[in-house]
C-alpha cells in the first residue's frame, strides 16, 4: 500500500494494513520532525512532493522490496505540506515470517526511499532562517535570500 | 520557431522552483536535443540556476533519466535538487 498525503498519517490503520497470520513480525518505522539538529532549532518543516512521480518511486520501491526481501506485505505513507514538531513524516509497515526479514526490509526502505523519492524538506528555524535540505549540494549553490 | 527544434516544458521542483520564481518553464530546443543540452539551455534562460545546474536531477515521464537521453515534445520532463524526503 502506497501513499501520499496531506493528511496526519494514520499509524494504526497503517500497521494493520500489513498484519497477518503468516508473519511472525510486523515492524513500524515512523520519521518524525525534530526539535534539535547539532544544536540548531526547528520550528516547522514544509514537505514538498513531485506527486505523480513520489507516487510511481514508492510503488517502485514496495515491487524491489517484494522482490529482494522475505516479506508478507508492505505500506508506506509519506506526508507533505507544514509540519509541526513531533509531526509523522513517513510512515512504513512491514510484516514478515520472522523478525531479521521484517528489520532488513523496513531499514532498506526507509534508506532507500531518502535516496530515490521526489520529495524535499525545508527547515524554518526558530531564529526566522529558512533553509532547503538537499544532500550533496554545496550551500553556496543555493544562492543568497535565505536568510529571513 | 525554427522548424527544427521542439517546445518542451520543464516543471521544477523545490530549491529550483524558487531560485526560478516559478513552478515549470518553457524551451525551444533542437529535435533529439539530450538532457545535457537541455540543462545547458536551461542556466541560460536562468542564469540564478547556474550554481545548482550540476547537481540538478532529471527525470522524464517520472522515471530518472541520465544525461545522454534524448527529450521530446511529448515527454513530462522535471528537474530538482537531490531529494530530501523521509
Amino acid at each position: 500500500m502506497i501513499e501520499l498525503t496531506h493528511q496526519p498519517i494514520d499509524y494504526h490503520t497503517l500497521t494493520e494494513s500489513v498484519r497477518n497470520n503468516g508473519a511472525g513480525a510486523v515492524v513500524l518505522f515512523l520519521g518524525t520532525v525534530r526539535e534539535f539538529t547539532q544544536g540548531v532549532q526547528t520550528a516547522w518543516l514544509d514537505y514538498e512532493a513531485y506527486p505523480e512521480m513520489a507516487r510511481a518511486s514508492m510503488a517502485q520501491l514496495e515491487a524491489d522490496v517484494r522482490a529482494g526481501f522475505t516479506v508478507i506485505d508492505v505500506a508506506i505513507s509519506h506526508r507533505f505540506g507544514t509540519l509541526q514538531l513531533g509531526d509523522i513524516s513517513v510512515a512504513i509497515a512491514v510484516s514478515a515470517p520472522h523478525r531479521a526479514q521484517a528489520f532488513d526490509a523496513g531499514r532498506w526502505l526507509i534508506d532507500t526511499l531518502k535516496e530515490r523519492v521526489p520529495i524535499w524538506k525545508k527547515e524554518h528555524y526558530s531564529d526566522g532562517r529558512e533553509e532547503w535540505q538537499h544532500p550533496d549540494l554545496p550551500a553556496e549553490s543555493l544562492g543568497k535570500g535565505h536568510d529571513q | 520557431m525554427n522548424p527544427l527544434c521542439v517546445k518542451i516544458r520543464i516543471q521544477l521542483f523545490a530549491a529550483a522552483r524558487e531560485i526560478a520564481g516559478s513552478d515549470a518553464l518553457e524551451l525551444d530546443v533542437p529535435q533529439n536535443a539530450t538532457i545535457r543540452d537541455v540543462r545547458e539551455q536551461l542556466v541560460v534562460a536562468v542564469p540564478l540556476l547556474k550554481p545548482l545546474a550540476n547537481s540538478l536531477l532529471w527525470a522524464l515521464n517520472n522515471q530518472y533519466a541520465s544525461d545522454d537521453r534524448a527529450v521530446s515534445a511529448s515527454d513530462t520532463i522535471a528537474c530538482f535538487p537531490p531529494v530530501s524526503g523521509g
